[in-house]
């Protein structure tokens, strides 16, 4: 499974003790170039550095995708619906939806296009939840009970500034023992 | 797209809005110069880390750690 993961996730990311799932979880997570110039920070740099030195991989988009970008943020626009995203995450879907890459992001517009745009409708767009609730079902962050799953998320929350609704993670917690 | 999932991403972001409002250090906030404060205000009520970080003219991992100073969570 191949991700692209936009700057937002990849700051948020940084800051997670367990930051490690993500290797597991994906073989090949896409940092757009633009996501450097938005890291200052010292830990966070030697985050991108290190998963760039394993799975991750710089990616540098060519001017069509910019072009489709550009034209997703205004058709979203367009609209009317309230919902809104910028070209940073616009540029995670439009390689998404060429690619078949998983969009790894923490926007709520984000999550909401492929609900709102047909065109968009195959692209997996996934929020660190998703990404914790995998980690789980394939075993690699091992869980017994559904209450060490919600001590997981609790200190994901803690960790990175994060609140999930609490109907989200009851959601994955019957996904992954009420089978 | 059925109305009943528009209905249900806006109650989403609506209620996004909601939880940032009420966990959010409001003195923290206030006391900020300008344009953090701008930017922290911005963030509360959209949640857009991107558009926040160019009010404040800060990167995203500056902005990042100003909003959880100012303890506004991120919802999604």
């Amino acid at each position: 499974m191949q991700a692209i993961a936009d700057t937002c996730f990849i700051v948020v990311w940084s800051k997670y003790s367990k930051s490690h799932i993500l290797e597991e979880v994906f073989n090949t997570i896409y940092i757009p170039v633009e996501a450097l110039q938005e890291i200052k920070s010292e830990n966070v740099r030697s985050f991108v550095s290190k998963l760039l030195t394993r799975k991750g991989r710089l990616y540098v988009p060519i001017p069509e995708v910019y072009r489709e970008a550009e034209e997703l943020v205004f058709k979203v626009n367009q609209l009317g619906l309230g919902v809104h995203i910028e070209l940073p995450e616009s540029i995670c879907l439009v390689v998404g939806k060429r690619r078949g890459l998983v969009v790894l992001t923490e926007n709520l517009g984000a999550v909401a296009i492929p609900h709102i745009l047909e065109t968009y409708e195959l692209v997996q767009v996934w929020r660190s939840l998703e990404i914790i609730y995998e980690a789980c079902k394939r075993e690699i962050l091992k869980q017994k009970s559904s209450s060490t799953f919600i001590r997981l998320i609790k200190e994901f929350e803690t960790e990175t500034g994060h609140k999930f609704r609490r109907s989200e993670v009851l959601k994955y917690v019957r996904r992954l023992w009420d089978t | 797209m059925e109305n009943k999932e528009l209905v249900e991403i806006l109650r989403l972001l609506e209620e996004a809005r909601e939880i940032r409002r009420k966990y959010a250090d409001w003195e923290f906030i206030n006391k900020q110069p300008e344009p953090i404060k701008s930017a922290l205000i911005y963030f509360v009520e959209d949640g857009d880390l991107y558009v926040a970080s160019r009010i404040a003219g800060l990167t995203i991992d500056e902005m990042d750690e100003l909003r959880k100073r100012a303890k506004i969570p991120i919802v999604v």
